[in-house]
């Protein structure tokens, strides 16, 4: 029998914005393994989630932890260097580093090479062949030297993710991974991911989705959110069979084989 | 992995123009070598200021340029290596290597403070709070008058050098000569050291943090810790330029925090320091007015101090 070992843990989390109550008792697991889709629709709570498990929002009550550390008094650089990595939603990159050193930003941190003062960085061989390694998954390798701010949005946003993977974490959250692309590069960046994940060694993906072909087609765990609470949390074939998400979430009822 | 040579030869062709880069700093120094052989005394002593300026300015380019912090206070351990210079020779310990290690270890004391303070502020917050220590200082150096000789200053005399037996000398010429040679030599030093630290994982962890905070904590770069590491580094360098400046000039008194103040912007417009500021600056491809604009104009308010150009 497998063990499905917890990497992130949420307990009865609440998060309260003045009066506004963004989540409310939310309490999950996510295991290695796991390749979690959050769906709701606008205004659900789904980023709010990613970045009360990501600590950087503070729950108002409940906890949140990882590998059985808290996330609330961790801080974003020691979750990074114990294994979580995440990317935004709206795209955050340094606009005057190029691809290359974006990159290289992450493999600095992940091979714990921040401290080397006095060796250059250009000649720092595993930091560079990490760096080529996640490029050629992402298909950077011909655009090391650009500038991140001339790629396209596109590029932007998949530079994000890709210096997030780039930390070889275990586990890694994901805000709308595919958002502002076009339908049809949506499974060619869902592609690379999974890909990306199966060769970096990532334990499990957590990622904010709205596009229900890839929902279903990529993930084999979805959590639906709707107002701050988790309204289901199953594999696609047991949310497919509640009608009442499939109404909220979906808006409307279709068979998604 | 079809692609792996392209990013080699990219890599390889950022070398050659690194090696471009390093001419016109290489040509300045040669300049400084041969200028005593050309050019009158007047002129040689004026270069203690070229190159005590370009130190500290080597300094402030770490914090403004890679780190992205304005400080408006750079020029209050300008005024620290000044007066250490001073105190020191003036109570008959004229040793240059001795004052310059203890300007450096009264620098970095007074800088690990200050900018724990300081580096939790970005931006206008940081240039202000900066500031405001430094007219705290220029109050202290004012008003401690048994310790600082208030308004009068203290008289800083010609130090001796260990390897050098300067006692035949006299003062213009031991300026000329040897201590200008020390002196370069501690540039060429420094500037040196700098590059190694600004194209190590420090210098590119620092443009990270310039460039996005948020981005650059998450992927596990320690902001508060490298900001502070860059502001204690400034202050170094602002130290060993602050002996360097004074010393010619033989006073250090309580207008310098502000006199240097004046000094390092005048340096970044038109100085002797500048081509070789510049020349490191431009080695880093970005320019300088749009980091001061950039820094100064967003979040305070919709009324930006410096408009960007």
């Amino acid at each position: 029998m497998v063990v499905n070992v917890t990497l992130l843990q949420a307990q009865n989390v609440r998060k309260l914005y003045g009066g506004f109550c963004a989540l409310d008792d939310v309490t999950l697991s996510i295991n290695d393994g796991e390749h979690v889709s959050i769906i709701g629709p606008n205004g659900a709570g789904k980023t709010t989630l990613v970045n009360v498990l990501t600590g950087l929002v503070r729950p108002t009550a409940g906890n949140v932890t990882f590998k059985g550390h808290n996330v609330v008094n961790l801080g974003a650089v020691r979750l990074a260097r114990l294994g979580m990595a995440r990317s935004f939603q709206l795209v955050n990159i340094f606009p005057q580093l190029s691809v290359g050193e974006t990159i290289a930003v992450a493999a600095i941190s992940h091979l714990r090479h921040g401290e080397r003062f006095f060796s250059s960085t250009a000649r720092n061989r595993p930091v560079w062949e990490i760096v080529e390694r996640v490029a050629a998954i992402f298909g950077f390798s011909g655009k090391l030297d650009q500038p991140a701010k001339i790629l396209s949005q596109g590029d932007k946003k998949l530079l994000d993710v890709a210096s997030a993977f780039a930390l070889s974490p275990e586990i890694i959250l994901l805000d709308e991974p595919t958002s502002g692309v076009s339908t049809a590069d949506k499974s060619t960046i869902m592609r690379v991911l999974v890909q990306a994940a199966r060769q970096m060694g990532i334990k499990a993906i957590i990622q904010i989705e709205h596009d229900m072909d890839i929902v279903f087609g990529y993930s084999n765990r979805i959590i639906a959110v709707h107002n701050g609470r988790i309204l289901a949390d199953g594999s696609p074939a047991s949310i497919r069979a509640r009608a009442d998400v499939m109404a909220t979430i979906v808006g409307r009822q279709r068979d998604h084989a | 992995m079809t692609t792996s040579t392209a990013p080699i030869a990219a890599r390889t062709a950022t070398t050659a123009t690194s090696k471009r880069a390093l001419a016109l700093p290489a040509l300045l120094f040669l300049l400084i070598f041969i200028f005593p052989f050309v050019a009158g005394p007047h002129y040689v002593i004026l270069m203690f200021s070229a190159m005590g300026y370009a130190i500290a300015l080597l300094g402030l380019n770490l914090l403004f340029g890679y780190t992205g912090l304005l400080s408006l206070g750079h020029a209050m351990f300008l005024a620290i290596g000044a007066y250490t210079a001073g105190y020191m020779t003036s109570t008959r310990i004229t040793n240059f290597e001795l004052i310059l290690l203890v300007a450096v270890a009264i620098g970095a004391t007074v800088a690990v403070p200050i900018g724990l303070l300081c580096i939790r502020y970005v931006k206008i917050y940081f240039a202000m709070l900066t500031l405001a220590f430094s007219m705290l200082l220029y109050s202290f150096l004012f008003k401690f008058y048994h310790l600082t000789g208030g308004d009068e200053g203290i008289r800083i005399k010609v130090p001796s050098l260990t390897a050098w037996d300067l006692s035949g000398l006299d003062t213009l010429s031991v300026l000329t000569g040897p201590l200008y040679y020390y002196v370069f030599a501690l540039l060429v030093l420094l500037t040196a050291l700098m590059r190694c630290l600004t194209s190590s994982s420090l210098g590119l962890q620092l443009r990270a943090i310039r460039e996005n905070q948020q981005k650059a904590e998450y992927l596990g770069v320690n902001v508060k810790r490298y900001r502070l590491v860059a502001f204690v580094i400034a202050a170094v360098y602002g130290v060993l330029g602050g002996v360097i400046i004074a010393i010619p000039v033989g006073l250090a008194d309580p207008s310098s925090p502000i006199g240097f103040n004046r000094g390092i912007s005048s340096s970044c417009c038109c100085s002797a320091a500048t081509p070789i500021f510049w020349a490191h600056y431009w080695a880093q491809s970005y320019s300088f007015s749009f980091r001061i604009s950039s820094c100064l104009s967003p979040n305070i308010g919709g009324s930006p101090l410096v408009s960007s150009s």
